[in-house]
């Protein structure tokens, strides 16, 4: 196949695949809206939950991926782990931005307040500030083969939250609800909100590990910067100097 | 601000960053592309 008919293969297969997370969205949407009942106790905004639920579980998912990535690096010390990782923790970072964000409106709607110091919403902040430290330590390091062998070493470290965070609800009292009961219209939604969160954060990861390796190739393609050209006297300089030491 | 408000902000928040960044990615895609 020519390279040119690989890519147009490609174009199609990716508008394929976000066109139908799109229509997904737009689905589960619709279903939240005409199918799925209202919660008797605490209302309208229970439905937060077919939303913060999925992209928890997916949070997850993308902490998994820089894990597996970070130790394939490590193995066999290939640096499309390491953008394959990278990609990962920026989703890592916008999943668990969204599951706090939403758990604080939540939690404003049914506790009476935006934050609580229990166990699951420390264990959660904890680990999206470790994916946002993951991010911000990158740039950091200039040599690709020394940031991939250190990002890979916080990845796997950063990774050991994960447990903490869906165990913390179940080992230790927690105001966060640990398992609800649901009417079988309600369990419907919400496995119906698993396949569009989880279609999205695939194509992202997919997405910004393709980034990833295009701005790789890019800046392997750059011929390295030319050494500082040293300044060249200008005539009247010279004259002066000749005339000084004379 | 009643429980449908709070509904609905959870919603507008989670779906504008999560559609934002899918956004930025093609925009920045598209940029290196051309």
């Amino acid at each position: 196949m020519q390279p040119s008919n690989i890519q147009t293969s490609r174009s199609i297969k990716t508008r394929v695949y976000w066109g139908v997370t799109i229509a997904l969205f737009a689905a589960v949407m619709a279903m939240l809206i005409v199918y799925t009942p209202v919660e008797k106790q605490m209302g309208p905004v229970q439905k937060i939950f077919y939303l913060h639920l999925p992209v928890a579980i997916n949070t997850f998912v993308a902490a998994l991926v820089v894990f597996i990535a970070s130790v394939g690096y490590l193995w066999q010390r290939q640096l499309w782990w390491d953008d394959l990782a990278a990609a990962a923790g920026k989703v890592a970072v916008l999943f668990c931005a969204v599951v706090l964000l939403t758990g604080m409106i939540w939690g404003r709607s049914a506790w009476g307040m935006w934050w609580t110091w229990s166990p699951r919403l420390t264990f959660s902040l904890v680990l999206f500030l470790l994916y946002v430290v993951y991010l911000l330590i990158r740039p950091s390091i200039d040599s690709p083969q020394r940031r991939a062998v250190v990002c890979a070493v916080y990845g796997i470290v950063a990774f050991l939250d994960v447990p903490l965070v869906y165990l913390s609800v179940k080992l230790m009292p927690d105001i966060h609800p640990s398992s609800i009961t649901l009417e079988p219209a309600m369990k419907h939604t919400l496995l119906a909100w698993f396949a569009p969160i989880t279609l999205l954060m695939a194509g992202l990861i997919n997405a910004n590990y393709r980034l990833n390796r295009r701005l790789g190739a890019v800046q392997e393609a750059q011929p390295p910067a030319a050494a500082p050209q040293r300044a060249i006297p200008s005539q009247p300089i010279l004259a002066a100097r000749a005339g000084g030491l004379s | 601000m009643n429980s449908t408000s709070f509904l609905i902000l959870a919603y507008v928040v989670a779906i504008g960053l999560l559609w934002g960044f899918a956004l930025l990615t093609w925009l920045r895609w598209r940029h290196l592309n051309h």
